[in-house]
């Protein structure tokens, strides 16, 4: 399998002697990011499912690296400095590793540890976040975790 | 009050900059048509790039670069994350002209731009401000309920419950003061007993028919004030209790008419099991609160501050011994209830997962009994269940040591008390510092006294805690106002039944365009067959039509007129539905055929089954019509309850009919009588039916094939037979499938 990436991260994938735009989908994205990746045409259908990365050669495993680095982007918050609730909302003002941030949850949805250990927090708009280590704010966050 | 928003939540600009927009409109003479701001850089870090659409350029501005490109030719592509996601900008050759990278905050302002870019912008009928306020806002605005803050603010909206029962209030109150005066008395009576009777009596100053005579008079006032006492309780609980019953009617009441009006976005982001418990256990807790906490409390801290004068007035040494550490007391309270206030959210959220698991599995029992799951979901249960117990035995951890904690520092100083009176009471009468037997005795009993308003406010801190965060959670869905807006309300009797969708784009979760860009008109009276593969969106066009959803974008009208423009009640009215599953409610098959007409008659009625093939087989039940259907119907087979459908369709008689899969579930005996209902319901009228199976559509008079969110193809079964598209692959798919089953 041979895969080429363009400067905006669309991924192309050789096929017949054409380079055909992909797209490389998780089955798994939160509990195994690295497994059973399934790569799909821009009509969705699947054209090859990857069992490990490790299966690629070197070149096209760090291209899908790094086409993954985007597709599995989420936030990863290093430090919360406030939780408040409003009515039907929780607002979080965050420092990640992009930079300060605020998001909002509704009041019902909570933060989710997932397989890995990690807290995973999705907002209203469906930005994700997700919580490793904390260098400040355990305190406030162990409420609502 | 967008710009409220955008400062306070999304920390983004809540227009486009002004010099920007002085730039296309001044320096350009073109017209904001649209614009978009990119968030992120390729980084994923914070940026602000802003993308204007004018009437034939394209406009970027990043810091100070600005870039400017003909819309002609433009090509599109682009890349979705879990987060980052880009919209690529190319020429006709291909070549990459830019790349704007955005959140998912931007999404739908994105989705819209693509299709802009591609089809044109000759859709768009809002301000450009408008829409991009709207299109960032949309997921928050559903959410937030209101913009009130703080806790005493619920409370005092809750208090505003008691207004229609002024004299129950008034009469508790009265109770509760009286109450709290009249257990005065036995103390400083007490004393005056010990130091006007027994004293004299026993150093000899006063005689024994004396003593016994006074004594007799301090020991019937006593009486007569436990029986005031006794009056006064019985009057503050009979009014509050009373009263805090009908303040926890009113709010069920209230909540559940709020719950009814609200749209179908509210049900499908909230667990049933917490709207239930919203409506169950949150007002009986606030029942609690309004019936004895309010007047509780309120008395408490009137007790503490009488005591306290009195305990100071009695002996001003020993008084501000016991007085003084009050105001730390408090405010240890209220450091504790703050603490508690947090456990309670934890406490609240465990137990709303716990309720989940039941409103979960008991609707979809029968699935779990068939793929013997029982101990999988008494495991699921048990493992909530114990969540919840851990997190409550915090709470009664974390109260159980401190107020014995607190106690035992108010005995300590009842100790220092004794320590300080002793010495005082062993002096002589002459000398100074001198203290009574009967002045400390009522000194005493005043000092017992005194821990029971600190008592009643710990309390209260926990009541108030629940209490107003169970208010909250009421109020929260009381202020969820209805994210569908009416222009202005037309009401009209009868519609003609005429459709147009233009250019709708649509997204259930503001994220994913579930419709992206679908045009078509409907004339009245005709009949279309909607088919096409699922999750195409084919479902979502006739809920967009019911105004379950407003569109993202475009517009959707009804004889001419905006769906917006119609009063919504009036609209659904004449809109009927019959599902491939449709709901029975719980009561008979009468109150079910009759629900949307329940001034039908009942020759009506029996004239609705006899044309949805009903009559014979309601018959054929025990007590016919008055047959109860048990809840959701299950007491009946599918054919049975969707036959009960179309016959409340028929008696409700709408201008247009959908039919959702309404044959895909029987067998064909069924179908046929269900079919042939159909037939008779459908003359007349403009009729939607979404079908799997293309054979049931031969006699719509067009076809619309939907795929992936988009029309695909239009035209009658002898037309898209011909063309050779995707309904002809679907139709030879079928046509292989049966010769597959039957050999």
């Amino acid at each position: 399998m041979q895969f080429k990436l363009a400067e905006d991260k669309k991924l192309f994938w050789l096929s017949d002697e054409d380079w055909v735009s992909v797209e490389i989908k998780a089955c798994f994205p939160n509990s195994h990011p690295n497994k059973y990746l399934s790569v799909r045409n821009d009509k969705g259908v699947e054209l090859a499912l990857i069992e490990k990365l490790d299966d690629l050669s070197l070149d096209s495993k760090l291209i899908v690296d790094e086409y993954l680095k985007f597709k599995s982007f989420v936030f990863k918050i290093v430090g919360i400095y406030k939780i408040s609730e409003d009515f039907g909302l929780r607002s979080f003002e965050v420092k990640t590793e992009s930079g300060d941030r605020c998001f909002q949850m509704a009041l019902d949805d909570w933060p989710e540890i997932n397989l890995r250990g990690e807290i995973q927090l999705e907002d209203l708009h469906g930005e994700q976040y997700s919580i490793e280590n904390l260098e400040f704010g355990a305190k406030i966050l162990s409420a609502y975790v | 009050m967008s710009t409220q928003y955008f400062d306070r939540y999304l920390k983004q600009k809540s227009i486009l900059p002004a010099n920007m927009r002085a730039y296309v409109e001044v320096e350009n003479k073109d017209r904001v048509i649209f614009y978009a701001l990119s968030d992120l850089n390729k980084n994923f870090e914070r940026s602000e790039k802003w993308i204007v659409v004018g009437n034939k350029k394209l406009y970027v501005f990043h810091g100070e670069d600005r870039s400017i490109f003909s819309l002609k030719n433009i090509k599109t592509r682009e890349g979705n994350g879990r987060v980052a996601n880009h919209l690529t900008i190319l020429n006709e050759s291909e070549e990459l002209l830019d790349v704007f990278w955005y959140g998912q905050k931007q999404n739908i302002l994105f989705a819209q731009l693509k299709y802009i870019l591609e089809e044109g912008a000759g859709h768009i009928t809002i301000s450009a401000d408008e829409n991009y306020q709207q299109s960032v806002l949309a997921p928050l605005l559903k959410s937030q309920a209101s913009t009130e803050l703080g806790e005493s603010k619920v409370v005092m909206r809750l208090l505003k419950y008691l207004i229609p029962y002024k004299k129950e209030v008034v009469l508790g109150t009265i109770g509760a003061i009286g109450l709290t005066i009249v257990s005065l008395f036995p103390a400083y009576i007490s004393g005056r007993l010990l130091d006007e009777v027994i004293q004299p009596f026993q150093d000899g100053t006063l005689s024994g028919d004396e003593a016994v005579k006074i004594g007799v008079l301090f020991i019937v006032t006593l009486g007569l004030i436990y029986l005031l006492k006794q009056f006064f309780i019985w009057l503050r609980l009979k009014k509050m209790s009373v009263m805090g019953e009908k303040v926890a009617r009113d709010l069920r009441e209230d909540l559940f008419t709020h719950i009814q009006k609200l749209d179908m976005d509210f049900f499908s982001t909230k667990h049933t099991g917490t709207i239930i418990s919203r409506v169950s256990s949150d007002t009986d807790r606030i029942w609690d609160f309004v019936a004895f906490g309010v007047v509780e409390v309120s008395i408490a801290i009137l007790t503490m501050l009488g005591l306290s004068a009195v305990l100071i007035s009695l002996d001003w040494q020993l008084g501000l011994m016991m007085t003084v550490p009050v105001p730390i007391i408090i405010w240890a309270i209220y450091q504790h209830g703050e603490k508690m206030k947090r456990m309670f959210i934890r406490c609240w959220r465990k137990w709303s997962e716990l309720t989940a698991v039941v409103g979960d599995t008991v609707p979809g029992i029968q699935v779990v009994k068939s793929f013997n799951q029982e101990r999988k979901e008494i495991k699921r249960f048990n493992q909530k269940n114990q969540a919840a117990l851990d997190e409550f035995n915090e709470v009664h951890e974390a109260w159980t040591k401190f107020w014995p904690g607190l106690f035992l520092i108010v005995h300590a100083i009842m100790v220092i008390v004794w320590a300080m009176a002793v010495p005082r009471l062993l002096s002589v009468s002459d000398e100074a510092g001198y203290m009574s037997a009967g002045t400390f005795v009522s000194f005493l009993l005043y000092m017992t006294m005194f821990t029971q308003p600190i008592e009643v406010i710990g309390q209260m801190a926990r009541m108030l805690n629940r209490a107003s965060s169970s208010a909250y959670r009421v109020f929260e869905i009381l202020d969820t106002k209805p994210s569908l807006k009416t222009d202005d309300s037309v009401v009209r009797t009868k519609l003609l039944g005429q459709i147009e969708f233009r250019d709708v784009i649509f997204s259930y979760d503001g994220v994913r365009n579930v419709l992206k860009g679908i045009s078509f008109e409907i004339k009245a009276g005709e009949m279309i067959g909607l088919v096409g593969p699922s999750g195409s969106g084919k479902s979502t066009i006739t809920k967009l039509m019911n105004r379950f959803y407003d569109v993202s974008s475009g517009g959707i009208y009804l004889d001419g007129l905006e769906l917006k423009s119609l009063e919504v009640g009036n609209l659904r009215s004449q809109i009927a539905v019959v599902h491939q599953d449709p709901y029975l409610f719980h009561g008979s098959i009468l109150d079910n055929i009759t629900y949307g007409n329940d001034k039908a008659s009942l020759d009506q009625v029996i004239k609705a089954c006899r044309a949805a093939n009903a009559h014979e087989f309601i018959l054929n039940f025990k007590d016919g019509y008055d047959t109860k259907v048990g809840e959701r119907g299950q007491t009946l087979s599918g054919g049975e309850r969707q036959r009960i459908s179309i016959a409340r369709a028929i008696l409700n008689d709408p201008r247009i009919l959908i039919l959702d899969e309404a044959t895909s579930a029987v067998d064909t005996e069924t179908e046929r009588k269900i079919q042939d209902a159909l037939d008779r319901l459908v003359e007349g009228r403009t009729v939607i039916a979404i079908a799997h199976r293309l054979s049931t559509l031969r006699k719509a008079n067009r076809i619309f094939v939907v795929k992936d969110g988009k029309l695909d193809e239009v035209g009658t079964h002898a037309e898209l037979m011909a063309s050779g598209g995707e309904y002809k692959k679907l139709q030879d798919m079928q046509t292989e499938m049966f010769n597959l089953m039957h050999g």
